[in-house]
């Protein structure tokens, strides 16, 4: 039987803050056009943005979506 | 505690007292000139758009003395638009205000297949506000807390 639980969603956007030159909440919700609350959101794992801020995001870091959000697999 | 998890509360603490102090001057009024039933609509008509008033006033003021405090205690400025997450939490505490107000409009036709005295409708029915108000500044209290 198929599972339909939320799925787990994990992300390195604190880690990646700080490989871009300690880059602040504020600094990165600007880039992205968001509030730092909703920043604060994602890194807490609190909230799983929407398809379009995370490409937003993975562009701030100049990476991939795969490399900022990762799907824990336990949680399919 | 962020910026919206304090908006949440103040909503949650002004929409009490509002409510609740005009409610208490309603129902002391409604005691006092005992209406009749020729006079009943009108009272609770004149009640309800003197409050619609109040509550606009109320709320404004509410709001820009809560803005002027939260700037001068945090030394931040409130976010001056809503993002993503702001919109998902405000549709889910609007979806709660309005299964609260639909559960309290039943209620109050309820007293009257009831037999219950005209009161009883309009009373339940501003309880019916209060309540959707309520459900609305806890959802948003709730899920800005608990994520979405």
């Amino acid at each position: 039987m198929e599972k339909t639980g939320k799925l787990r969603i994990g992300n390195q956007v604190r880690k990646l803050r700080f490989l871009n030159g300690e880059m602040t909440q504020q600094q990165l919700a600007d880039k992205v056009g968001v509030t730092r609350q909703a920043i604060v959101a994602i890194e807490a794992e609190k909230y799983s943005p929407s398809l379009e801020l995370a490409f937003r995001i993975a562009r701030a870091f100049n990476t991939t979506v795969e490399e900022v959000f990762i799907l824990d697999e336990t949680s399919l | 505690m962020s910026y919206q998890e304090i908006k949440s509360i103040v909503a949650l603490v002004s929409t009490l007292l509002i409510n609740g102090l005009y409610g208490w001057y309603v129902f002391w009024r409604y005691q006092q000139e005992a209406p009749g039933v020729a006079e009943l609509f009108r009272f609770w008509a004149v009640a309800m758009l003197i409050f619609m008033g109040v509550a606009l006033v109320a709320q404004i003021l509410i709001t820009v003395v809560f803005r002027a405090a939260y700037r001068r205690i945090t030394g931040e400025t409130e976010p001056s638009f809503a993002d993503e997450l702001d919109r998902t939490i405000g549709l889910r505490a609007t979806r709660n205000a309005y299964y609260a107000f639909a559960l309290g409009l039943v209620v109050a036709l309820l007293t009257q297949v009831l037999s219950l005295p005209p009161v009883a409708l309009f009373a339940t029915m501003f309880l019916a506000g209060i309540a959707s108000e309520v459900a609305q500044a806890l959802t948003q209290l709730y899920y800005y807390r608990r994520g979405v």
